[in-house]
């Protein structure tokens, strides 16, 4: 109450210096107004007040004070307001509304405010008196003595009445005014729909090749219990698919938990080229030999290149070791002219031929859309050795 | 009289498993692998096993194609479904076509050695419960009623059937003889135009006979 009371008497007092245009400023710039009629004067004083509040509000800044005001001091349906400067006309529009209705109420507030301890004081203290009561400026009313502390006592419900009535006015339109016009909240809710589809489609892949992984460990762990004692061999095999299984299936889930929790929005900075060394250091640790070739100097590319790129590497090196396990792999970037190629190859597995899997092409639809952004393209596909995933980019050197 | 068994599954390390448990159990004996659905109408009209262990979701040719291919060849193999996931629209799919039954990859090798008995032997239902949730999950009605075309006492083997129950314990239920129970079953498989319990039950979820729904 005490908060949007403030937020309202300080809209009065925002109101002032346009009265002071209106009412002083304007008729001194313009003398044949004082001969004038007092109601085209007053009309003529209105009008200039109005146009004054409301060019000066479309100012895109205004949102943003009033926004923080609104937050700081109105609470309740405004406390969930994103404070931000306006950045659409029709948001300029909506802001210069309310800050015209939180200077006019916010002065006839203001002034309530002011009368009604001028009436009340001079009241309470002739009733202590015992004298008959003529309040300030309305000498043809008088107040019989014994009504005086009830007058006093109606004028100030009056005020926290008003006070209240438009404190929560102002709270329930504040997110109308100043939050997201229907063209942000389309935006914010197509762009939510977007992350929840990538989220499904990140669960779902999830549970395909942990279910496949968890399967084949548990169906060759059993098989190796059955023959524990009448084909050592096949067990020694089973203890090495076990192994490899358990072992990409844990780099899999790591890969993919890490594009969730970048995607619950830490916002934590993503890793760009700069960082290729400690990413293959990590696939090293899970078994894969993998090699690094580098012509040019990174360092010089645009960073969303940059972070492109390495997200491409990533992913191919996940995507190796899920289908064809850790077999050798060399990543090669080159840097020339204005041309990034990367390249992601890896031999065939040694016990079978490379091989798709069910979802195996997610990954690289993946690369593809990131590709497509940066209007580079992908090729991919078996040479011969083995797989070939390469990627080329341009990097905007040539502007 | 040896079981025996082709496996068809695309992932290596899968077959090499279930051939490990089902080479060591009695009776049974794996005469072929295939990784593709592709692969096998040759390689039963080469080896002509009693079951085929069939993965569903295969790259080309799917589990479910394959058994619909096999069935419609005259003397079929029996189908049994081995699958990673249980509640997969693809099982159902696979035991519509014709599949007598599924196991998941994960089970016991004990279970999984007994589903392929189960299967060879057509004696029960594998799973009546998991086929009854399919059945609601994905089971499509029909416009047939089985009911109309059964007798009294078919009616009633029918039920017990899709409880699971093998022949001895149906004869047990209903105080009848063992080979009243097997000509009774004959009467419901050859009234209902179906191969084997496994779509005898199926048909009773879809046309209504039984609810899918209740307890």
């Amino acid at each position: 109450m005490w908060r949007r009371w403030l937020f309202l008497v300080l809209g009065g007092a925002l109101f002032t210096p346009y009265a002071v245009f209106g009412w002083v400023v304007v008729p001194l710039a313009v003398p044949s107004l004082a001969s004038m009629a007092d109601v085209v004067f007053v009309c003529v004083a209105m009008a200039s007040v109005f146009v004054a509040i409301v060019l000066s509000s479309l100012a895109p800044v205004v949102r943003t004070v009033e926004g923080a005001l609104a937050v700081l001091l109105l609470g309740g349906p405004a406390a969930d307001l994103v404070v931000a400067r306006a950045q659409t006309w029709t948001e300029r529009r909506r802001a210069a509304a309310w800050y015209l209705l939180h200077t006019v109420v916010g002065a006839l507030v203001s002034l309530l405010s002011v009368v009604t301890p001028v009436v009340v004081i001079p009241l309470i203290a002739s009733w202590a008196g015992g004298r008959a009561v003529t309040p300030v400026g309305a000498s043809e009313v008088s107040v019989p003595q014994a009504w005086a502390p009830l007058v006093a006592l109606a004028l100030v419900a009056v005020l926290a009445c008003a006070v209240w009535a438009a404190g929560s006015a102002a709270a329930r339109t504040a997110p109308s005014l100043l939050g997201p016009g229907p063209a942000a909240r389309f935006a914010a809710l197509e762009r939510r729909a977007a992350e929840l589809h990538e989220r499904n489609r990140l669960a779902t892949e999830l549970h395909d090749s942990l279910g496949h992984a968890l399967t084949v460990i548990t169906l060759q762990a059993g098989a190796a219990r059955t023959v524990l004692h009448t084909d050592p061999a096949f067990v020694e095999e089973a203890l090495h698919a076990v192994e490899r299984t358990g072992r990409t299936a844990a780099a899999d889930l790591d890969h993919v938990l890490g594009m969730l929790r970048e995607d619950a929005g830490t916002r934590a900075p993503q890793s760009t080229l700069a960082e290729l060394d400690a990413l293959l250091a990590s696939h090293r640790e899970t078994g894969l030999p993998v090699t690094l070739a580098v012509e040019g100097d990174l360092s010089r590319l645009p960073a969303v290149v940059s972070r492109e790129v390495y997200r491409v590497i990533q992913e191919g090196l996940t995507n190796v070791q899920r289908h064809a396990g850790t077999v050798p792999t060399s990543v090669h970037l080159v840097l020339a002219g204005a041309q990034l190629k990367a390249e992601v190859h890896n031999a065939a597995p040694p016990d079978r031929v490379v091989h798709h899997r069910r979802g195996g092409g997610h990954g690289l639809e993946g690369v593809r859309q990131r590709v497509r952004l940066l209007g580079g393209q992908v090729e991919s596909g078996a040479d011969g050795h083995g797989w070939r995933l390469l990627v080329t980019v341009p990097t905007g050197a040539r502007r | 009289m040896t079981t025996t068994v082709l496996l068809v599954d695309d992932e290596p390390l899968v077959r090499s498993g279930l051939r490990a448990v089902l080479a060591s159990a009695e009776g049974i004996e794996v005469v072929g692998e295939a990784g593709d659905g592709a692969e096998v109408p040759a390689a039963v009209a080469r080896l002509s096993p009693t079951v085929v262990l069939m993965d569903v979701r295969m790259p080309r040719i799917d589990g479910i194609s394959a058994t619909q291919r096999l069935m419609a060849s005259p003397q079929p193999p029996k189908v049994l479904v081995v699958t990673t996931f249980e509640n997969d629209e693809y099982v159902y799919a696979a035991l519509r076509a014709g599949a007598s039954g599924f196991v998941l990859k994960r089970a016991q090798p004990e279970q999984i050695v007994a589903a392929v008995r189960t299967v060879a032997s057509g004696e029960s239902l594998l799973f009546p419960t998991a086929i009854r949730s399919l059945a609601r999950a994905y089971g499509r009605s029909s416009e047939s009623t089985p009911a109309q075309r059964l007798s009294g006492r078919e009616q009633d083997v029918l039920r017990l059937m899709a409880r699971g129950l093998t022949n001895a314990e149906i004869a047990t239920e209903m105080f009848v003889g063992i080979e009243t129970v097997k000509t009774h079953v004959s009467a419901v498989l050859g009234k209902l135009g179906v191969r084997d319990r496994t779509q005898a039950v199926i048909l009773a979820y879809e046309s209504g006979f039984l609810s899918p729904r209740l307890p």
